[in-house]
């Protein structure tokens, strides 16, 4: 059956390592048959949670920018796409910014399958470990979450060096698998 | 020692800022030189991976205040405290966001300083912080920082509740057992660990360590 694929990239570069691979999984997803919406977190105006809580008591957020639109189109996928490049370590503050702001509909954000794609310039594959964690602890928070692949592209760094490696044909490989 | 405090929380009055303010209050008295830089307030434009700055080559695009007031506090700094909040078990993007842009100053801050980490987060399982510790070794690795210190204070949900618990007199690197729910749970990490402590002088084994 079809499913409702959102893919989040959260690369500020157009056309950055960890874009190009949503773009390869995209394609893999939707050869598969599947409904495909990529966004950019970039295009987006998507401001700090600060923790006030106003949320719960009103269901709204009391920032006003896109990130309610985002969280409405994470809330009708049925798979969720996180890109992101490591920066110091960790995802980036663009695409944890997205994931604050989440707390609009918590727990509400259920039932959701969900694939990473990240990329890195350091070679050493260990030093995902924060990033993933990041990722995960998310969606810890979220009942029902499924982790269901990720790609972890390590040692790519200038723009576009990803298209030489394995990993393009592992994110294309991933987004098939989406069924 | 010169530090430079950088503080992530959106709360002035959180967990996280009142960790701070105590920590600063005791580097004050042991005699060190504090600088605190608020990443929520103050304005901070994530890096955006152009490279313009060529790996801190060059000055980057983003002219604001952490290129105009942060950036030369860090590079004359001797120890930089990461202050963040726990936000959905990772690093608050308002701290994540300045910390990305060491990138642009990478050549004059790599090496040669301390770094302590100080988080709290209303949670209370041993994991729960997993995730920013491995970031932060990663900071400390590509950076070349030495560890001096980390404050994890977990299962706290306002500044009120760490001033009212037992461990506000707890001492820097001890190990305690906190009482909650009617349950026991032991919170015993590597030494220098501390797990809930309010009255904090990390700056002391920051100083012990640099002596």
């Amino acid at each position: 059956m079809s499913k409702k694929v959102l893919i989040i990239s959260s690369s500020p570069r157009k056309g950055g390592n960890s874009d190009i691979l949503c773009d390869e999984f995209a394609a893999g997803a939707k050869e598969a048959g599947n409904k495909v919406e990529k966004i950019r977190i970039a295009d987006k105006k998507i401001g700090y949670c600060t923790g006030c809580y106003a949320c719960q008591k009103t269901g709204k957020c009391a920032i006003k920018d896109d990130a309610q639109k985002v969280i409405d189109k994470m809330m009708e996928a049925d798979v969720i796409v996180l890109a992101s490049p490591v920066y110091f370590y960790c995802i980036s503050a663009q695409l944890k910014a997205l994931i604050d702001r989440t707390v609009v509909v918590y727990p509400k954000l259920t039932n959701k399958k969900f694939y990473y794609l990240l990329t890195m310039a350091d070679t050493n594959r260990k030093m995902f470990d924060g990033s993933l964690a990041a990722l995960r602890g998310f969606l810890e928070c979220y009942e029902g979450s499924k982790e269901c692949g990720k790609v972890c592209a390590s040692g790519v760094y200038e723009k576009g060096t990803v298209k030489d490696t394995k990993f393009i044909a592992a994110a294309r490989k991933l987004g098939m698998k989406v069924k | 020692m010169k530090m430079v405090v950088m503080t992530g929380s959106p709360r002035p009055k959180g967990t996280t800022n009142r960790l701070a303010d105590e920590f600063i209050k005791g580097a004050t008295e042991a005699g060190h030189e504090v600088f605190r830089f608020n990443c929520a307030t103050a304005k901070v434009h994530p890096c955006v991976g152009c490279n313009h700055c060529g790996f801190g080559a060059g000055p980057c695009v983003f002219q604001d205040d952490f290129a105009k007031v942060l950036a030369p506090k860090l590079q004359g700094a001797d120890a930089v405290v990461l202050c963040g909040s726990t936000y959905y078990f990772a690093l608050n993007p308002q701290l994540a966001s300045a910390i990305s842009r060491f990138y642009c100053i990478n050549n004059a801050i790599t090496g040669e300083r301390k770094a302590v980490l100080i988080t709290a987060c209303g949670d209370e399982g041993e994991w729960i912080t997993d995730g920013i510790e491995k970031t932060h070794e990663g900071i400390l690795k590509f950076m070349r920082w030495t560890d001096a210190g980390r404050v994890i204070a977990r299962g706290f949900q306002s500044a009120a509740e760490v001033a009212s618990s037992p461990f506000v007199k707890a001492e820097f690197g001890t190990s305690v057992e906190v009482e909650r729910f009617g349950e026991k749970i032991p919170h015993t990490r590597a030494s220098y660990h501390v797990t809930f402590l309010v009255k904090v002088d990390a700056s002391k084994r920051v100083a012990e360590l640099a002596a």
